[in-house]
This record gives C-alpha cells, sequence and structure tokens, in this order.
C-alpha cells in the first residue's frame, strides 16, 4: 500500500499579509498571488486565515519536488472556512476551495478539486463536490451533498475519495461530523501531472473565486473514515472549548483579570485548555476507535500486523477491519454457525446465505451434469460421450485386449486414497457389444500399472462376466465370472475389495496383495446379485472408473453407463468442507481473507476453503488449496 | 440526503410470465430499487405478484403500452435475485434502477402517462416540486427497438431494448427548483407508438450542520499527530 501521508497542509497562519503562505507539509513552494495580490490575513477559527472576499484572489504554487502533491486516486481534502453565500452568488454560483492542475496542458489536468456550489441562497442550501479532468482534459464534476449552511461560524468540510476502479469511484462528504452525501461515480480516470500547479480559491473545472475566509487546508492522499471526521470535529467542537473552559473555570468568577478575548492572558488560557482539550480527544479517540471493528490508520495497519493480515493496495477501510475482527469472531469454531459467523461478514452475506458442504466419502454419479472434466478424466475424449442421461462408450478403431500399448478406452476418477476397502458399482446398457469388445470397471494403478478389470465381454459370440488383472503390465489371466444366455439387457458390475489382505490395516504397498469380490445383477442396483469366491490382487489403486477394449475391428462397442457409485472409506472427501458463496447474491466477498479465516478455523490435517463454484479442476489452487474433484 | 443519487441499473430478463432482477453489487442498506416494466400489452404485462417488500407505486395501462413502477427499499440481507410475476407472457421490456437518497416514508409523490400514436416525440409529463430536491424520472416506452434520443438537459440513465420490438429508456432531472419542470420530450427517428411518463421521487430532507464559532481565537486546527 502507498503511505498514507499529508500532500498539503496551508495553516495560513502567517501574521502579515506580505507574508506568503507556506505549506507545513512541505510539499509547495510558498504560494503566491495569482491575482496581483495575496489575500488579507484576517482572524479566523484556528488564529488567522486568509481572507478570499471581496476581491479575485486566488493563490497558487509548484511542488517543490515534482508530483509530491499530486494523487489521482484516493484522497482527502479538508478545510475551515467562513463562506459568504450571498457574495459567493453574486459574482458566480460555485467557488473552488483547492484545485491541484489548472488546466491547460496534460501536467496541468485536474487531479482533484473541490467546489461549494451556492444550490438555493434563500434557504442558505449549498453543495459540495468533488471535481477533476480525466487523463484527456476532460471536465468531471461529481455529485455532490447538499447541506443548509449555518447563519455564520467556520464550517469544517471533509471530502474524501477512494478510487476503487477506473469505472468506480467512491466519494463522501462531511460537514462537521454529519455525512451529507454519499456518490457512486463512474468516472475513475483521473488526470494530472507531476508539475501541475496547485490553486487556492479559483481554477477548478467547475468553479470560479471562492467568496470566503480559509483558515486551514489539508490534502492527503488517502481516504479517511467517518470516525476520523468524527474524532477531529469533537476535538475542535466540544473538546478543546470545553478544555479552554475548565482552565478558564480554576479562576474564581471575580479573579481580577482581563476578559478581553485578544490579551494575553486569555491567549495563555486557550493555549493550556486547548492542550487538555487535544489531550481529551485523543483519549476519546482511542477509546472509541482502538478496536478494529473502527481502527483506522496506524491503528488499524497495527492490528493487522499483529494479526497478519497484510492488506492490499485497493483494499478499503471496511475490508481491513472486517478481516481484523474475523479473527476474533471464532467463539463457537468450526461448528456450522460458528462458520457462518465467523465469515459471513467477509462472504458479504448473511449468515443463512452460507452454503456449508461437507462430504463423505461415497461419490455418486447419474451423469446428469455430462462428462465433468473436473471428476473424470476420459480417454480418448471423443469415445466417451453423454446420451440420454447416461455416459456413453463408442470405439472408433480395434483397442487391443492386452497392456502393452495401454491404450484402452478408460474414463477414470480419483479414488483420492490408496484404495483399500474401496469398491464401485456401475450399471451397463449395452446396445452393441461385438465379438472381441468389453466393457466394465476398473480399478487402476497407475504408478505400478497394476490393473484389476470386471467386464461384460462378448466371447466368440457368448456374453461372458469376466476378470483380469494385470501387475506391471504382465496379466495374471482371464477369469470367467458368469455366462449370460444371450446379451443381458442391463448389468450392475460390483467390484470390491473386501479386505486388505494380510489381518487388516496398515499401509499397503504396491506389493501387498488384497482380497476382492465380483458381483453382478441383472435385477437392479441394490438387489439380486451374484458374488464370486474372493480372489487376490495387488491392494493398492488410485484410480477407478470404466473401460472398454476389443480384439476385433471398430464400431462394435456401444454401450450406455450409469449410476456410478464409488466408495472409498479411506479417502479424504470427509476431511474436505466448503464456505460456498453463490456468485450471483449482490455484494462484495473478501475470498481472501474468507480463506484465511477459514484456515484459522478449520481442524489440522483437514482442507476446507470459500468457494464460489461448486466445481472445480483438481489441481487448481483454491486461494492456496487443491481441491479433489467435483463437489456434487 | 440530496441530491438524489443514482447508484446502478440493472435489466430486467423475461421467462415466459415472469420478469427477474438482479440486484446491484453497489447498493447499499436502505438505498431505494424502483423496477420499471414496460411492454405494448396493457392487459398480460399488468404485474399480479411481486416478492415481500415490494410495492407498486404506479401503473399506467394506456392504449398503446403499459409501464408499471415498483418500489423496494434495501435491507441488510438484500435478495441476489427478485422475480415478480405478471398475468400472462407478452414481451416485456424491464429495468431495476437504484437510488440512494430518497425519501423511504414518502415514496413517489405523483406520476402519470400519457398514450404516444406514431409520433416521433414522446412527451413525458410535466411535475411539480414542492421542494427543490425532488428527482424526476422520465420513463419512455417505445413499442420497437429503435433508439430514443433523452431530453437535453437531463441524465439518461437507461435505454435499452426488450424482448420483442420493445425499448425503454429512463432518464432523470434534478431540477434544484421548486415549481413545474415542464414536459420533457425524448425523440426518435420515425414515428412510433409507445407511453410517455414521469414519476416525482420525494429525497430525504438537506440537513441543517454545525459550524464551529470561537469562543477565543486561535483554536489547534488540523494536526499531523492523532486526530
Amino acid at each position: 500500500m502507498a503511505a498514507r501521508k499529508t500532500l498539503v497542509h496551508l495553516r495560513f497562519d502567517e501574521p502579515h499579509t506580505d507574508v506568503p503562505p507556506s505549506d507545513a507539509a512541505g510539499s509547495l513552494v510558498d504560494l503566491t498571488d495569482g491575482t496581483g495580490a495575496l489575500p488579507p490575513v484576517v482572524e479566523a477559527f484556528t488564529g488567522f486565515g486568509r481572507d478570499f472576499l471581496g476581491e479575485e484572489y486566488s493563490l497558487e504554487a509548484k511542488d517543490a519536488v515534482a508530483g509530491s502533491s499530486l494523487t489521482t486516486r484516493d484522497c482527502t481534502i479538508d478545510v475551515l472556512l467562513a463562506w459568504d453565500m450571498a457574495a459567493q452568488l453574486d459574482f458566480a454560483a460555485t467557488g473552488t476551495i483547492v484545485t491541484r492542475g489548472i488546466d491547460g496542458s496534460a501536467a496541468e489536468y485536474s487531479a482533484y478539486a473541490l467546489e461549494l456550489r451556492v444550490v438555493d441562497l434563500a434557504q442558505r442550501i449549498a453543495e459540495l463536490r468533488f471535481a477533476w479532468q480525466t487523463t484527456a482534459g476532460v471536465d468531471k464534476v461529481q455529485a455532490g451533498g447538499h447541506f443548509i449552511v449555518p447563519a455564520d461560524g467556520f464550517l469544517m468540510l471533509t471530502a474524501t475519495r477512494r478510487w476503487i476502479s477506473s469505472t468506480e469511484v467512491e466519494l463522501q462528504y462531511y460537514v462537521g461530523d454529519r455525512l451529507i452525501g454519499d456518490v457512486l461515480s463512474s468516472d475513475g480516470d483521473i488526470g494530472g501531472g507531476t508539475t501541475g500547479t496547485l490553486r487556492v480559491g479559483h481554477g477548478s473545472p467547475g468553479g470560479t473565486y471562492l467568496l470566503a475566509v480559509i483558515d486551514e487546508l489539508r490534502v492527503r492522499n488517502y481516504h479517511v473514515t467517518q470516525e476520523e471526521v468524527e474524532a477531529t470535529w469533537k476535538r475542535l467542537s466540544k473538546f478543546q472549548p470545553r478544555g479552554y473552559k475548565a482552565v478558564r473555570d480554576l479562576f474564581q468568577p471575580d479573579a481580577p483579570i482581563s476578559n478581553d478575548p485578544a490579551s494575553r492572558f486569555q491567549k495563555l488560557l486557550r493555549i493550556a485548555g486547548h492542550a487538555v482539550g487535544y489531550t481529551a480527544a485523543q483519549a476519546e479517540n482511542v477509546k472509541l476507535n482502538l478496536l478494529p471493528d473502527r481502527a483506522y490508520g496506524p491503528s488499524l495497519e497495527q492490528w493487522e500486523s499483529i494479526l497478519g493480515e497484510a492488506p492490499r493496495d485497493l483494499d478499503g477501510t471496511a475490508r481491513r477491519r472486517r478481516r481484523c475482527v474475523a479473527h476474533f469472531s471464532q467463539r463457537e469454531g468450526v461448528s456450522p454457525p460458528g462458520v457462518r459467523s465467523t465469515v459471513h461478514e467477509l462472504l458479504a452475506l448473511a449468515k443463512t446465505q452460507i452454503q456449508l458442504l461437507a462430504f463423505d466419502n461415497t461419490v455418486r454419479e447419474d451423469f446428469s451434469q455430462g462428462l465433468r472434466g473436473e471428476r473424470w478424466r476420459a480417454t480418448p475424449a471423443a469415445q466417451w460421450t453423454i446420451n440420454a442421461g447416461a455416459l456413453r462408450v463408442q470405439n472408433a478403431a480395434d483397442i487391443p485386449l492386452t497392456s502393452a500399448k495401454a491404450d484402452w478406452y478408460t474414463a477414470l476418477t480419483a479414488a483420492d486414497c490408496d484404495g483399500r476397502a474401496s469398491q464401485m458399482i456401475a450399471k451397463l446398457v449395452p446396445t452393441t457389444l461385438a465379438a472381441g469388445a468389453e466393457v466394465g470397471v476398473v480399478f487402476f494403478d497407475w504408478a505400478q500399472w497394476s490393473v484389476l478389470l470386471f467386464g461384460l465381454k462378448n466371447d466368440a459370440g457368448t456374453y461372458k462376466l469376466v476378470t483380469e488383472a494385470f501387475v506391471a503390465h504382465a496379466s495374471q489371466g482371464v477369469t470367467v465370472r458368469h455366462t449370460f444366455v444371450g446379451l443381458p439387457a442391463a448389468v450392475w458390475l460390483h467390484l470390491r475389495q473386501i479386505d486388505p489382505g494380510g489381518g487388516g490395516g496398515g499401509f499397503k504397498t504396491s506389493a501387498t496383495d488384497a482380497n476382492y469380490t465380483a458381483a453382478w445383477s441383472t435385477t437392479s442396483q441394490t438387489t439380486g446379485y451374484t458374488t464370486s469366491a474372493p480372489f487376490s490382487h495387488r491392494a493398492r489403486f488410485q484410480w477407478a472408473g470404466m473401460y472398454a477394449r476389443t480384439t476385433a475391428g471398430a464400431a462394435n462397442i456401444d454401450v450406455a453407463i450409469d449410476d456410478i457409485v464409488l466408495r472409498t472409506p479411506f479417502a479424504g472427501r470427509t476431511s474436505h468442507w466448503y464456505a460456498y458463496r453463490d456468485p450471483a447474491l449482490p455484494g462484495s466477498p473478501d475470498l481472501v481473507a474468507a480463506w484465511g479465516a477459514i484456515q484459522r478455523l478449520k481442524h489440522a490435517f483437514t482442507r476446507a476453503s470459500a468457494i464460489t463454484t461448486k466445481s472445480f479442476l483438481a489441481g487448481v489452487s483454491l486461494v492456496g488449496r487443491t481441491p479433489h474433484g467435483a463437489l456434487t | 440526503m440530496p441530491p438524489a443519487a443514482f447508484i446502478a441499473v440493472t435489466a430486467g430478463v423475461q421467462a415466459i410470465d415472469r420478469v427477474a432482477f438482479t440486484t446491484p453489487s453497489a447498493v447499499k442498506t436502505r438505498d431505494t430499487l424502483l423496477a420499471i416494466i414496460a411492454s405494448i400489452d396493457p392487459d398480460e404485462a399488468q404485474v399480479v405478484d411481486m416478492p415481500e417488500g415490494w410495492e407498486q407505486l404506479a401503473e399506467f395501462p394506456l392504449l398503446n403500452g403499459i409501464i408499471t413502477i415498483l418500489r423496494r427499499e434495501v435491507v441488510d440481507e438484500e435478495p441476489p435475485t427478485h422475480e415478480v410475476a405478471l398475468v400472462a407472457d407478452p414481451f416485456v421490456v424491464a429495468a431495476l434502477i437504484a437510488y440512494r437518497g430518497l425519501d423511504a416514508n414518502s415514496p413517489m409523490l405523483e406520476a402519470t402517462a400519457t398514450a404516444i400514436n406514431a409520433s416521433t416525440n414522446f412527451v413525458c409529463p410535466s411535475r411539480t416540486l414542492t421542494t427543490y430536491s425532488e428527482l424526476y424520472l422520465g420513463l419512455v416506452f417505445v413499442s420497437a427497438s429503435v433508439a430514443i434520443t433523452h431530453p437535453a438537459g437531463t441524465t439518461e440513465r437507461y435505454d435499452a431494448n426488450g424482448a420483442g420490438p420493445s425499448r425503454l429508456q429512463i432518464f432523470e432531472l434534478l431540477p434544484e427548483l421548486v415549481g413545474a419542470t415542464g414536459t420533457k420530450t425524448s425523440t426518435v427517428a420515425a414515428p412510433q407508438s409507445g407511453v410517455a411518463a414521469s414519476a416525482l421521487f420525494k429525497v430525504q430532507a438537506t440537513p441543517l450542520v454545525q459550524s464551529l464559532v470561537p469562543d477565543v481565537p486561535g483554536a489547534i486546527g488540523f494536526v499531523e499527530v492523532g486526530v
């Protein structure tokens, strides 16, 4: 983030008119008159000010270091002034408070300007508004905020600009601590150059000479929060006057002291009193605005530092606060209500709008959403299609039965574990299964090329259920499990690892065998199964799915596959959960912060994230974490 | 707080006899959403049902079409979409426009509409402001997919085709004057038919602010340390 700083601070505290005003922030050289005479020094709220009434006064200066008063993004302009509305309207409705850039060239395009406009003199209605020019010099006068101007006194005017994008700029206007305007502008193209001029009292895109006494003017390169404006107003309007009164009241009512405000004694009382008031205001500010829900500026930066939150350049204060507060909003831990409480503000949602997605270790697939690439690795892709709501495999050429070329057709999904105790069911509906063709389910250890096939095969005109195992590419032989009379209309295949072998759990290596069964049914997915005797094969596999192969020519396989159930008890799916935000919902979520909050909440050795899609590719980082397949 | 601030506008999407609006992401609580629905069919395009929180401010079924104005105040848990049911499934053009600063207690002051027959001028009625800050919205429905030029001195906020031959234009005027605005005329290149309407909305009261009157000169002003 760019360092927060005051770009310009004109105190106008010169004791004599002929002394050129200087910039307390050091960005500008001494200001000179724009019209031939310096505005007269007069008494003002903070001591002295400059009187822009009466004639066409303005002050201007170049940067002491080129660009030091320039900001084309965030900025805050505060000013203390006493405005003569009648005189203003008599001259021209809109007066310029300040403009950085006085037009005429790219370097002088206005990067920021603040204007005061008389809307209705009789009702004393005024408008405070921003203005600037684009990088092409086009005037962009912004909508402002209206307010009723009191009959006398000095106004504390604050205008903040928060640049979000080239088409979105947030503007807020305050008089005192009162928010009078909250506007969204699409004019994010803001011009201005490093060698431009800052001018006070005249020359903004929409305004001319200002008829006012200007006491102080400050420009900062960041947008301030309402809390900061309120704190400043309270200091000026309440605490400092009370401090003065408190010091003054230390004296007895009849004490022989001068009551003349211009007397040295009263000035001494003022110094002491305002110092007391200043201190009280700072204490009040800390009391109200120390905690991260209202912190701003250095306090907020400290919170972020403590909590390990690194703000990005375009993060607004509200977003930064929510991130910090989320660290404390974890009262209910990783329970569903606890997760909702912690992340709902970060996701810009009501608690009830967050969908918490968690999974068991069973994957079900009915292909109603098509053949999703994030779940199924289907090769060759053209041979696996969706037809009438089911997966359809058709061959385009020979697919050798042997494993030597490893070019069977396969549609595989990650088992997300080493395969222990896993089982799979699939429904086959064959249309064409010519002699030599075979379609079925497979468990695949890709690393070791150990494969277990269980499929329906046309063996020279006879339809059989067969299993064949490969270990390191070498076939262990084909076993016929069942012979049909004719081609079955549909058959459910159930391949299952019934025990890991070797007496129970423990890590299974590629050389460890397990016991399997192959079962089938022509009745339904859940009934009518006939189960083979257990047989042995390698325990470990990482992929499960369907295969097709043939010894014959093309166009001899056309089989529909549907209603897949894959259960992998030792998979990591149950350790995954997600807080899903529907992207159609309005609002600006802070997904980075939501992910961070979830990482703090979740149990160790689990995976969780904040997401805006229920479908993503394995290997794609979800803000730093990798998901495993589709979530439905 | 005046002036009324335009926030965003989104197009309504028709699905048979329903029109769906997406809530703009930039809205804040207490902003006002105005749904404008227009159609050539004054019978079938009437609104029969709308979600909770919506109210119908005006409906102008005229010979050459219909314009309906609905209103809602944005709440903390604002739904992402809003769906309005119509009598049947005519071709409809619709938009959702969001404003900030409108008076929630007095949603709409007045509105009228005029049927336009085969004309290049779509004259939106004059409105009489009683408070300087009131918002004038001109609503123009043309039963053809043609470009509409908004009146000089106004700000166009929406101008797009709908399903079928139809177009809706919304423009705003903040006169800052008490009294009659006068009629506001949008124009099309060739004579068309449709409806021209205008509506007047009340804005929140202009705030009276406090000033600083020095008791003694020489206060501490803006500071670099603290507030």
